[in-house]
């Protein structure tokens, strides 16, 4: 029976037992290096009297994925602080957005992650230190992925984490021994709960993946059994056969699988298994149990759906966020009789099992996860070609740019495209271009008709 | 190490890691992200042997910056010499 943790300190506390078992590996310099359950506990008391020492009421943190950066957030929930991950790698602007949002008392950060051209101006105005008086622990403010216009702060308490971490194992259990390989960010969400705090709650080793240059090896040197991946990382991972014989379960986040590669997946033996969850429900709420249909996800407990006439998917849960962070307004315009309403579409089939069938806006998720939206991008194109007929659209998770016109040349089209590929992250750029050789459809009040291109 | 070098070194690694390419013919302004088949992990996982290849390191935000073969050629020039 799994124990359904509401502190950290429990669930921590719980861990130290087995005081002599490894809890996080990691490389340095290629050389493996093992934390006990012990040291790591020790070493998240340390930093819990750190943060206090320090009167950090509220601590932003860019560190990369690292031991420090897992001391730095479980010591400052502990000592009752407010706590944000923001990952390093995201471009300056986008850091300083977030911060500008969070408005933290101190910031963890490694100076050598920012070139001298990289100043975060916010570090000027940081407040002074204040006492913490708060006795219980703090909570965290965990960013959306921000594409579909400034990415919000999601308010998530520790115990809505913790529950998270439970109503996963419920689904899809971690056994001791079971060695999770953490490839994904801790700033995102998915990543946070499924490669970090499931197994750290439930007995599982979590070894910290180097980053996107080491995707290929990692799996062969940690020779992990559980994978939580996002479908582009599952794609890449299984066409440079860098897929370990030692997994036993993939678990997919934050988007769909093409049916060839779920083939290819399966027939390797492996559970493959689908969430369904948001930054504002603290990750999961839906998980597939059944391999021979691993779309039909089942839900986790503590959850219930509702499916609007429209086909927009409800979620009323123990772990839907405590609100957007400062934007009561936003908070409001989301909640409905207890329920999150969210942008997806999806139906419920004969077997209670959900299926997600698309969205209801102009978003598109793109292969690695990432919400990209059109409209907006649009509008900011439309400022540079004020006379051009063009939309964005998704083709195989990647965006594509589709246009018509009979005067714009190539090489004009080009330098556009080009420049605004230029302001985009990596993993939001134009992909595919492609002319048309008529008018885009659109509807009587000269709306897109996307689903056409 | 001159400019042709490193353009010759990029060719053959994207070809090496991507060969179903686009585009048969790569140049200093083929635009990665539409005239390759290279995708942004695969895109990294090129310009970690070319910083192997090199013995330098390129921040993981200067790699979003480019778009043009040219780019990545001209940046690694730069951070060799």
């Amino acid at each position: 029976m799994n124990i359904k943790f509401t502190k950290l300190n429990n669930m921590l506390t719980n861990r130290a037992i087995f005081e002599d078992y490894p809890c996080i590996k990691y490389l340095i310099d290629d050389k493996l290096v093992v934390i006990s359950n012990k040291e790591f506990f020790n070493n998240c008391l340390i930093y819990k009297k750190i943060v206090k020492e320090m009167g950090i009421s509220s601590l932003a943190i860019l560190l990369p994925k690292s031991p420090e950066l897992i001391y730095y957030f479980l010591g400052s929930i502990l000592a009752g602080s407010r706590t944000c991950l923001i990952d390093n790698t995201e471009p300056i602007e986008k850091i300083e957005q977030m911060l500008r949002t969070f408005q933290p008392q101190y910031i963890a950060k490694n100076n050598d992650d920012f070139s001298a051209d990289e100043n975060l101006s916010i570090e000027n105005t940081l407040v002074n230190k204040t006492n913490i008086n708060s006795a219980s622990e703090g909570d965290a403010v965990f960013f959306t992925s921000g594409t579909s216009g400034p990415a919000k702060g999601v308010l998530l308490s520790a115990s809505s984490l913790l529950a998270s971490a439970y109503n996963g194992q419920e689904m899809l259990p971690c056994h001791d021994g079971d060695v999770v390989l953490s490839l994904l960010p801790f700033s995102h969400i998915y990543g946070f709960i499924c490669t970090f705090l499931w197994p750290l709650c439930y007995g599982g080793i979590i070894c910290l993946g180097r980053g996107m240059r080491s995707l290929l090896t990692d799996p062969k040197i940690f020779s992990p059994t559980i994978l939580p991946i996002i479908p582009s990382l599952a794609t890449f991972l299984l066409l440079h056969d860098a897929l370990d014989e030692n997994i036993k379960t993939i678990l997919i986040g934050a988007g769909p699988l093409s049916e060839n590669i779920i083939r290819l997946i399966k027939k390797k033996n492996i559970i493959l298994s689908f969430g369904y969850g948001l930054t504002e429900t603290s990750s999961g709420v839906a998980i597939s149990v059944n391999n021979s249909d691993p779309l039909a996800m089942a839900k986790c407990p503590g959850n219930e759906f509702k499916i609007e006439e429209d086909g927009r998917i409800l979620i009323k849960s123990n772990t839907v966020m405590l609100g957007y962070f400062n934007d009561a307004k936003s908070t409001s315009q989301v909640m409905k009789d207890g329920y999150f309403i969210t942008n997806d579409i999806g139906f419920i089939d004969k077997n209670g099992c959900l299926h997600i069938s698309g969205r209801t806006d102009d978003i598109i998720i793109l292969e690695n996860g990432t919400k990209f939206n059109c409209a907006k991008a649009e509008e900011d194109f439309q400022k540079q070609m004020p006379y051009l007929d063009f939309a964005f659209a998704e083709s195989n998770g990647k965006i594509k740019f589709v246009y018509y016109s009979k005067d714009v040349s190539k090489l004009e089209m080009d330098k556009y495209i080009n420049a605004f590929n230029s302001s985009q992250p990596i993993y939001s750029k134009i992909s595919i271009i492609e002319k048309l050789e008529h008018p885009l459809y659109r509807t009587k009040t000269n709306k897109i008709q996307r689903y056409k291109l | 190490m001159n400019q042709q070098n490193i353009f010759d070194d990029t060719i053959s690694i994207i070809k090496a890691y991507a060969p179903d390419l686009t585009k048969e013919e790569l140049t200093m302004d083929t635009i990665i992200n539409t005239e390759t088949a290279v995708d942004s992990l695969g895109f990294v996982l090129i310009i970690s042997k070319l910083e192997g290849k090199y013995n330098i390191r390129i921040p993981d935000r200067q790699i979003s910056k480019f778009i043009t073969i040219g780019d990545v050629v001209k940046y690694i020039s730069k951070k060799a010499s």
